[in-house]
């Protein structure tokens, strides 16, 4: 059991202690609203003999078809108290009932996430998986003038008895604009598909389904994207939204394949993202160095690897955003 | 506690329950987003899910459809509870900060020019320009008013901060407090993260007051809070809501109850027409009226069938209750033609493509 599922045992004892659920069912959503799949205990007394009618004895069975065991052993309940039959049950059945509950071996359910995706591939994923939410996050980020008042700058400007033409503010990280994001299925590309799969899964879940455009293309997305299934001519996101492509520039694919983007028309990309004031940041399956020392310049190229973290990413984003 | 989904348990509090509308009240309480916590119908899984986050002390996480009512709860156990009621609705602007308190800079700082040449100078007090934020007001309400002034203080004291809602929290206990912290998956992920210390510890710093630290933490005023059967439990309930446009992180997940708000049937439908609707002796909700609201619920459950199909947005209790209000003061019948259509159109598919 984890730390992290620690705390959530705790609750369910509180919860269980003060609520007190009578029956089996109210057990059972009660855990589940705390995070557990809760399931009866299987009574193993030796039912009361008395009052029972005499029951058909099951026919024999080998060993081997026996039930199996519960994981949890109760000890051996001492011989009974000849007086214990005298005194109320009712407060020894409530303690019975609580101690029957075997924690330990409670199923935990999975987190409650929204979409319930699997992310898992039989490929262990590129990016570490600890860090990739936050890169993710890092990725569709960009800094915008909204936090708090800059009062440096505007004492500044004031000292200067310069007009404050406008309240300045401190730059902010934020994912409010949302993400224009563009995946390359060229056949340099192929093996990665999956990932690709997870990762767009991934953006949605951290940027938002409807703040998140999502576009195939071939070779560049100049020559046109498909939407929906159909091709149609590359249109950029509103001003100000950050373009993220996961592509591999052509250094993938095979030497047959002759239609591979030259770095020219993904500098054409660049500029024509530029003058919307849209920014390009490039995940690549490669080495950064292997990319067109143009296109490096002008674009942060984050190399899709277990060796990238949000903090490279931010810093390479702050070379281009400025 | 028993009911008709056999949960049974020892209940903290008693059924939460709305109240008849009169025929008098104002039309503007009659909204179908109401905030006034006055009605509200809800499956008692709710109810249990709230006096477990009462129980434990942890924040109640209210998924669902937009427009399934998430953020009409929060008031409506405020109501019931007598507990106060303070609301913040997130943006993709917003951060954890905002919801503590905020500093008014460029207030002070217009304070500090205006001073005429030759007027003696009076220090600036940082009390003066500090604005509580609703967890503020939740956690320590005196606290709030007096912006964590003190007697100690070396400032003057400073005017008294204005509460949210104040006409109705005047009347609410004053040691006990709900806030619903609305749509907090637009906010940036920083924000839930940031907000795991003070909701898990129940308090804060505040750093902007130089003249001494100022502490904000949960007021405790006498006897812990009891329930009706004398359990304990929180003076605090923390709910928020989630409309899943992301995710929200996981360590912020594992320390929320969690419960999802189901769409409700044709007949629940229904009965929360005829909550917000009937307002006898004048104003009743008639057979004719039932009859009305049971074929757009008919109505709106085939187009959520279909519209899920083609993964389009699902028209929700909302829309239910915007197309049952129009229906009835036009008086519009079931399948009336054009108008019925126009009906259904504008409220119900809003601007996409009928079906």
């Amino acid at each position: 059991m984890s730390r992290n599922q620690q705390i959530w045992l705790g609750e369910l004892i509180r919860c269980w202690k003060a609520l007190a659920p009578a029956d089996d069912n109210t057990r059972k959503t009660l855990a589940g609203l705390v995070g557990f799949a809760w399931q009866p205990p299987v009574d193993q007394r030796e039912p009361e003999a008395t009052p029972a009618p005499e029951p058909e004895l099951p026919p024999p069975v080998a060993p081997s078809a026996a039930p199996p065991q519960p994981m949890t052993q109760k000890p051996k309940e001492p011989p009974p108290n000849p007086q214990a039959s005298e005194l109320p049950r009712v407060a020894i059945e409530e303690e019975a009932q609580l101690q029957a509950a075997e924690w330990d071996s409670v199923e935990v359910l999975n987190p409650p996430q929204p979409h319930n995706r699997q992310y898992n591939n039989l490929l262990p994923p590129l990016f570490r998986p600890l860090w990739s939410r936050t890169i993710v996050t890092t990725l569709a980020s960009r800094r915008l003038p909204i936090g708090f008042v800059d009062a440096e700058r505007l004492v500044s400007t004031m000292a200067a008895a310069r007009p404050v033409e406008r309240i300045p503010r401190q730059p902010r990280w934020t994912t409010m604009k949302g993400v224009q994001l563009l995946l390359d299925k060229t056949p340099g590309m192929a093996p990665f598909l999956s990932d690709q799969a997870a990762l767009a899964a991934l953006f949605d879940d951290c940027v938002g389904g409807e703040a998140l455009e999502r576009l195939h293309f071939f070779d560049s997305p100049l020559r046109g994207v498909v939407i929906g299934g159909k091709k149609a001519a590359y249109r950029p996101p509103q001003p100000g939204v950050p373009v993220v492509a996961v592509t591999d520039l052509g250094l993938g694919a095979p030497e047959s394949h002759f239609n591979r983007a030259a770095p020219g028309e993904w500098l054409s990309l660049v500029q024509l993202l530029a003058a919307r004031d849209s920014t390009l940041t490039i995940l690549l399956p490669w080495p950064a160095a292997a990319a067109d020392p143009g296109l490096q310049r002008c674009t942060a190229i984050v190399e899709w690897d277990r060796s990238t973290s949000a903090t490279l990413v931010r810093r390479l984003l702050e070379r281009i955003c400025g | 506690m028993a009911n008709e989904s056999t949960l049974i348990y020892k209940s903290l509090i008693e059924p939460l329950r709305s109240e008849s509308l009169d025929a008098v009240a104002s039309e503007e309480l009659d909204t179908p987003d109401r905030r006034d916590g006055r009605i509200y119908d809800y499956d008692p899984k709710l109810q249990l899910a709230v006096e477990i986050a009462l129980a434990t002390g942890r924040p109640l996480l209210l998924r669902g459809d937009p427009g399934s009512g998430k953020s009409s709860v929060a008031s409506f156990i405020a109501r019931n509870l007598n507990y106060r009621y303070y609301e913040a609705v997130i943006t993709g602007q917003s951060s954890a900060q905002d919801l503590l308190w905020r500093y008014d800079l460029v207030h002070r700082l217009a304070d500090a020019q205006s001073m005429a040449p030759g007027e003696q100078r009076r220090p600036l007090s940082d009390y003066d320009y500090i604005e509580p934020g609703v967890l503020w007001w939740v956690f320590d309400r005196s606290s709030a008013k007096a912006r964590g002034w003190t007697p100690q203080s070396a400032m003057p004291q400073p005017r008294e901060a204005a509460e949210p809602n104040r006409v109705i929290n005047e009347t609410r206990l004053d040691d006990c407090a709900v806030v619903l912290i609305d749509e907090l998956d637009k906010a940036d992920p920083d924000m839930p993260n940031a907000l795991l210390v003070p909701l898990g510890s129940m308090a804060f710093p505040v750093n902007d007051i130089r003249d001494r630290p100022v502490q904000v933490a949960l007021e405790r005023k006498g006897e812990v809070k009891k329930g009706i059967a004398g359990q304990e439990m929180s003076r605090l309930l923390v709910v928020i809501t989630t409309n899943e446009e992301r995710e929200l992180p996981p360590a912020f997940l594992r320390r929320c109850i969690v419960h999802k708000l189901e769409h409700p049937g044709a007949e629940r439908l229904v009965r929360i027409a005829r909550l917000h609707f009937n307002r006898p002796p004048a104003r009743p909700f008639t057979d004719e009226h039932s009859t009305l609201a049971l074929a757009i619920a008919q109505r709106l459950e085939k187009l959520r069938e279909t519209r899920a199909e083609r993964r389009q947005r699902l028209p929700g209790t909302a829309e239910f209750l915007d197309a049952v209000r129009a229906a009835i003061s036009l008086n519009i019948e079931v399948e009336g033609g054009a108008t019925w259509d126009a009906i259904v159109n504008t409220t119900l598919l809003k601007d996409e493509a009928p079906v």
